[in-house]
C-alpha cells in the first residue's frame, strides 16, 4: 500500500497546526539535531538562549510552551493550546518522557481517552477486575471546534477511591486529561493535568510526549512519580506498537465497538469531520 | 507489503510447539496468524487480530478455554466467538468473532488454509513424530527455497510462505530408521541451515 501519494500538506486540519518537538532541557542534553514531522527531516540547531528548527532551507517558526519546542510546518491561527494552570505557582510540573512509538499518533490519542483498557493494561494502578464499571460519557465539540469527553471514572486501586476524568481534545494530536481532585469549602474545584502531546513522525508512526502538572503535595516524590509515569506509558506502548493496523480507522475499518467505547468513537467521527485523513485507514488510496 | 494469500493447506506449527496455556504467532502469505492450544486438546488457528481495536491475539493470554485479549481482557472461545467482554454495559452481543483459519492436524504438523486449491491432506503418507525437523525460517522466497531442496533426497520438505520474501521450512525423514534418527535429523539440520545462510547471503536475491 503506497503512501506517497497522502501527503500532509494536503489537509489544514494536519498540516495548520502546531507540534511539539521535544524538551528543550532533553533536546540539550541529548545534543540532537534533527527529527522528524508529518515525513520531512525537521533539523533542529541547538543555540545559547533557544532552539531553532528548520525543514530544509525553510527556516520554522518555534515557540516554547508547557516545557516543550514547538514548531509547525503550516500557518495555524492559533497558539499551541495553553494550559494556564501549568505556570501556577503551588504546582508541581514535569515532562515525562518523550518516546517513540510505532503506530499513528491519532491511535496514541485513542488510546489515552479510553478508560476501559486501565483494568487489563494497568492493572493495580489505574483499575482492577473488580471494579468494570463505566458510566455513559458525555461527548461534545465546542464553540472552538474542539472535541470533549466527560464523565470518565478510573478506580485507583492505591488509593481505593474513584478519580473522576475530563478529556480535551483541542487538536488532532493533542489530549489534556483533567483529573478532578476532591475539592473543599475554601477553594474552588482544580484539576491535575496530564498532558499528551502526539508528534506525528509519519502516518504510522509518532513520537509521544507526556506531561504533568499537578497540584503540588507535601507526600509527592518527583522521582517516584515519574518512574510511575513512565511505567503506565510503557504499558500503553506495550499495546500501542501490537495493533495490526497501525494507522486509525476512522468508520468501521473492521473494527467493533460497543456502547462504552463511544468517547473513541466520538472521537474518531470528530477527526472525520474535520477532514484529518492522514494517519487514517482512509487515508490510504 | 502486497498481500499473498496462497491457496491449500500449508503447515503452520509443529503439534507438540503448540504448548499448553502458550499461543504461537505466526504468518500465513501475508496474514498474521495465532495458534493456540484449549485445555480440552483441541488447536485452533485463527487470523491474529481482535476485532475490538486489531491488537494482535498472540500478545494476550490463553486462558485454557479461551484466549483473552490484552487490551480490554475481551475473550473468544475456541470456536472463535466473543465469550466475555468484562466491561460492558448491555446484553453481550452475539455476533463478534475472530477470523478462524480452517486448519487440521495431520502426521505431527498443524496445517493451515485460507483459500481452497492444492492437494488434499489425505495423500499424505504417515510420518513418526520422532522423524519431524525442526521449522527453519529463511528469510527468502519461498519458490527460491523450494528449488534448492530437490538435492536432499533423504528430506521431504514443505515451505510456506510467510510474506513476500521469507517463508518457513517444514519436513521429515523420509525413510525410519532403526537408531541413529537424531544424527539423521542433526544432518538433516546441518545441512539446511547451510541452504539457509547461502540465500540469506546475498546470493540468492
Amino acid at each position: 500500500m503506497s503512501d506517497a501519494a497522502w501527503d500532509a500538506s494536503d489537509e489544514p486540519a494536519t498540516w495548520d497546526e502546531w507540534y511539539p518537538l521535544g524538551s528543550p532541557i532533553d533536546l540539550r542534553r541529548s545534543g540532537r539535531t534533527r527529527t522528524r514531522l508529518l515525513d520531512r527531516d525537521i533539523d533542529l540547531t541547538i543555540h545559547r538562549t533557544w532552539i531553532s528548527a528548520a525543514c530544509g532551507n525553510r527556516s520554522l517558526p518555534v515557540t516554547e510552551r508547557l516545557g516543550y519546542i514547538w514548531t509547525t510546518l503550516g500557518r495555524p491561527d492559533h497558539a499551541p493550546h495553553p494550559v494556564i494552570e501549568y505556570y501556577e505557582v503551588d504546582r508541581l510540573v514535569m515532562n515525562i518522557w518523550s518516546t517513540p512509538i510505532k503506530c499513528s499518533g491519532l491511535r496514541l490519542i485513542d488510546n489515552v481517552i479510553d478508560n476501559a483498557h486501565f483494568p487489563f493494561v494497568h492493572p493495580g494502578v489505574l483499575g482492577d477486575t473488580e471494579h468494570l464499571d463505566q458510566p455513559p460519557y458525555i461527548n461534545e465539540v465546542d464553540a472552538e471546534g474542539g472535541f470533549w469527553s466527560r464523565s470518565h471514572r478510573a478506580w485507583l486501586p492505591l488509593t481505593n477511591s474513584v478519580a473522576e476524568y475530563t478529556y480535551s481534545i483541542p487538536s488532532p494530536y493533542s489530549v489534556v486529561l483533567m483529573i478532578h481532585r476532591a475539592g473543599d469549602s475554601f477553594r474552588k474545584e482544580r484539576y491535575d493535568f496530564l498532558c499528551v502531546f502526539a508528534q506525528p513522525t509519519s502516518q504510522d508512526a509518532c513520537i509521544a510526549h507526556k506531561m504533568l502538572a499537578f497540584v503540588a503535595e507535601p507526600w509527592m516524590d518527583e522521582t517516584q512519580l515519574r518512574s510511575d509515569q513512565q511505567a503506565i506509558s510503557a504499558q500503553d506502548k506495550y499495546v500501542l506498537e501490537r495493533h495490526q493496523n497501525r494507522k486509525l480507522p476512522l468508520i468501521g475499518g473492521g473494527e467493533v465497538s460497543t456502547n462504552v467505547d463511544s468517547a473513541s468513537l466520538a472521537y474518531r467521527t470528530w477527526l472525520h469531520q474535520r477532514g484529518v485523513r492522514y494517519g487514517t485507514l482512509e487515508g490510504s488510496s | 507489503m502486497a498481500s499473498i494469500a496462497p491457496s491449500g493447506w500449508y503447515p503452520v506449527a509443529l503439534q507438540r510447539d503448540v504448548r499448553p496455556r502458550r499461543l504461537v504467532r505466526t504468518r500465513l502469505g501475508t496474514t498474521p496468524l495465532v495458534v493456540w492450544r484449549t485445555d480440552d486438546g483441541d488447536i485452533a488457528v485463527w487470523v491474529d487480530r481482535c476485532p475490538h481495536r486489531s491488537v494482535r491475539l498472540s500478545a494476550g493470554l490463553n486462558c485454557g478455554l479461551v484466549l483473552q485479549c490484552v487490551y480490554h481482557g475481551w475473550s473468544f472461545a475456541k470456536d472463535g466467538r466473543l465469550a466475555d467482554m468484562p466491561i460492558n454495559d448491555q446484553a453481550m452481543p452475539t455476533d463478534i468473532k475472530v477470523g478462524v483459519v480452517e486448519s487440521a492436524i495431520k502426521n505431527g504438523f498443524v496445517f493451515a488454509r485460507l483459500a481452497v486449491g492444492g492437494e488434499d491432506l489425505s495423500t499424505m503418507t504417515e510420518v513418526a513424530a520422532e522423524d519431524l525437523l525442526r521449522p527453519i525460517p529463511f528469510d527468502a522466497e519461498a519458490d527460491l527455497v523450494r528449488s534448492h531442496l530437490g538435492g536432499l533426497d533423504d528430506l521431504s520438505t514443505l515451505v510456506t510462505p510467510t510474506g513476500g520474501r521469507s517463508c518457513v521450512v517444514f519436513g521429515h525423514l523420509k525413510q525410519r530408521l532403526e537408531t541413529d534418527t537424531l544424527a539423521a535429523l542433526r544432518h538433516a539440520d546441518v545441512r539446511l541451515e547451510a541452504l539457509r545462510r547461502m540465500l540469506e547471503g546475498g546470493a540468492g536475491r
